[in-house]
């Protein structure tokens, strides 16, 4: 019994998971390497790379940042109150409970060309919706959880004596920050990095609906692989998605490694 | 460092951990703050350390109020409760860590760091990592890291706890020769008596977030002030109605007075073994206990027990037997008062004039 139920989860895994990452492979090449590099070089192809890239690096430093700095704020700053703690706990987690195409759809209607802000920034000469900043904000919001439930357990679970204790013994929150809280939580963090660069480059939802999806300007590699299937370029659509599946793969391995070395510390 | 504290009070929302405690520690004592679990101690400690922010009240070291300086400026080491060592430093980094904050020179550093670990006994260790450690060992690297920037204060909370009890008796003797060695004031907590009245110079009795006395162990024990000081240092029994012990009966006309007998206050003996036979009343042995070194004896005089011992030199009782037992002294106390009282009847029939 135990043994069926063992493979069932293995032609189950093999059907999900093996056969379309075959197929997008032979797919890739079913015109040969050249028909796989021509689908590459396309310039909107060349273009939706860059733009997933620059987002995946953008996104990913803020997030960083600005989600390790949170999580420190939530677990250790006393001058916050419990309720204030509590709430932007909740708070931090309505990403991942609202779908991305709403979160997409939240920007566009505080900050699309007709609202006030974005009117104000459109005067300033900065488009925000079917724009970079729009992809740049719309990725974040989708991620930005990541990073502070990544880090959160780990500053709780080492607790504050540490770093109490260095503060006792004259050094104050950045060194402390630096050569007593870091290295616990560097590994966390590293997991969260990774699981950010993965979840930002197939983000495709709340890009789509700011973007607007204009080739050569908004479109990212998501957005393209999504419009070749549409104008049923199948080997273009499979060779981008080798692509950002070939990276994925990397991701993982990359993943199972850090959340090794964070077990370990 | 003098250190002085007046008014100091510590709410958490509506829960008050700490009360009004106030006072003053001389330069170079060392202090045991004592009492039972949830009483405060810790809250005590670290607002001392600044860890923890006074809700009112000043403390003042070498006479300059320091409540609004950080942990930093204060020049105090801190031995937490679990030690709290920097675990991915090895032993030499953690005691190390203080003096680099300084921006001391690299030789500095390590003539400093290699003193310390000489001094607490943990050469040879210096490249170990704190999960390579045992217990006893941990405390001494936090010990000693606490002492590397020379502070003027050095705080200890439950430094022994998490020892086990062998090994326990033989780290605080050696804390306490090391404290004396360096001449630092220091204070630490524990919630056992024994070690407190041991290690200590002088002994603070904290319960319920307040200060219930303060004094060297010696004089705790003998003149308590409070029945909750009494009660707590030493062993003793609670008679509710002391007026019928040989000697009390004058207590008959207060109600509500109740004593506390401590078992070394406490004379029993065959009929005839007493010499006072006339302060001592007749009680029936109603338990032993086998104590390792003596007996625990359970007497009863009506409903009310006592209890004492005896040395394994003596006689041996039997339980239902009756013996002789004269009361030297109790502590009395009521709602409004409390006051130590002798047996009255003590004072020699017979005094030899010379
Ligand atoms: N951060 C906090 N928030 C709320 N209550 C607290 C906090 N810290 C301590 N308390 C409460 O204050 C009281 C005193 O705590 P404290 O830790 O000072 O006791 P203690 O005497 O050190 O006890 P123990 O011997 O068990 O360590 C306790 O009732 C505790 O629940
Ligand atoms: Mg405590």
């Amino acid at each position: 019994m135990r043994r069926l139920w063992i493979i069932l989860t293995y032609v189950i895994f093999t059907l999900l998971l093996i056969v379309p990452l075959v197929k997008i492979f032979t797919g890739a090449w079913e015109e040969g390497i050249d028909g796989f590099w021509d689908a590459l070089s396309r310039p909107q192809s060349i273009h939706a790379l860059m733009m997933t890239g620059i987002i995946v690096v953008l996104v990913t430093i803020i997030n960083t940042l600005f989600g390790v700095m949170l999580a420190l704020y939530l677990v250790r700053a006393q001058w916050l109150g419990p309720r204030l703690k509590r709430l932007l706990n909740s708070i931090v987690d309505l990403p991942f409970a609202v779908s991305p195409v709403i979160g997409g759809l939240m920007i566009v209607l505080i900050l699309g060309p007709s609202t006030v802000i974005g009117a104000l920034f459109a005067d300033m000469g900065v488009n925000i919706v079917y724009a970079l900043p729009g992809m740049i904000l719309a990725t974040l919001f989708v991620t930005f959880p990541i990073m502070v439930r990544e880090v959160m357990p780990v500053l709780q679970e080492i607790g504050a004596q540490q770093e109490e204790a260095a503060s006792t013994l004259g050094a104050y929150s950045w060194y402390t920050f630096w050569k007593v809280t870091w290295p616990s939580i560097r590994w966390g963090v590293i997991y969260g990095v990774v699981l950010t660069v993965a979840r930002s480059m197939g983000e495709f939802g709340a890009v789509l609906v700011v973007s607007g999806n204009i080739m050569n300007k908004t479109q990212t590699a998501t957005t393209l692989v999504y419009q070749d299937v549409e104008n049923f370029n199948v080997v273009a659509a499979n060779g981008i998605a080798l692509v950002l599946a070939a990276v994925s793969v990397g991701l993982l391995l990359l993943m199972e490694w850090s959340k090794k070395r964070r077990e370990v510390h | 460092m003098h250190i002085e504290v007046r008014g100091l009070n510590k709410s958490f929302g509506d829960f008050n951990a700490v009360k009004d405690v106030s006072f003053d520690i001389e330069k170079g004592k060392l202090i045991g703050l004592l009492g039972p679990s949830g009483g405060g101690k810790t809250s005590i400690l670290r607002m001392l350390a600044g860890l923890e922010t006074p809700t009112s009240g000043d403390i003042v070291f070498h006479g300059q109020r320091v409540n609004d300086l950080p942990p930093q400026e204060r020049g105090i080491g801190f031995v937490f409760q679990n030690y709290a060592l920097f675990k991915h430093m090895t032993v030499y980094d953690n005691v190390a860590f203080g003096l680099k904050v300084k921006k001391l020179s690299k030789e500095k550093i390590r003539e400093r760091v290699m003193y310390l670990i000489e001094l607490t006994g943990l050469k040879g260790f210096e490249h170990r990592y704190p999960h390579q450690l045992s217990g006893g060992q941990r405390q001494r690297v936090a010990f000693a890291r606490a002492l590397a920037p020379e502070p003027q204060l050095l705080l200890l909370d439950e430094p022994f706890a998490a020892i086990d009890a062998k090994i326990r008796t033989e780290l605080r003797t050696w804390l306490k020769e090391m404290i004396e060695r360096v001449g630092i004031t220091s204070i630490f907590v524990t919630h056992d008596q024994e070690e407190a009245i041991e290690v200590a110079d002088e002994i603070m009795i904290i319960s319920k977030g307040r200060l219930e006395q303060k004094g060297s162990p010696w004089d705790i024990y003998k003149n308590p002030e409070t029945p909750f000081v009494a009660s707590f240092i030493g062993e003793s029994t609670i008679v509710e109605d002391i007026s019928i012990l040989k000697g009390f009966e004058s207590l008959s006309d207060q109600p509500g007075t109740k004593a506390l007998i401590r078992p070394e206050y406490i004379e029993h003996g065959k009929p005839g073994e007493i010499k006072l036979a006339s302060a001592a009343t007749t009680a029936t042995v109603r338990q032993l206990h086998f104590r390792g070194s003596e007996w625990m004896v359970e007497l009863a005089i009506g409903d009310t027990k006592l209890i004492t011992y005896r040395s394994l030199e003596r006689e041996v009782l039997q339980v239902g037997g009756q013996v002789q037992v004269l009361v030297h002294r109790a502590y009395m106390f009521n709602d409004d008062d409390s006051w130590i009282m002798e047996n009255p009847l003590k004072v020699d029939p017979m005094p030899i004039h010379i």
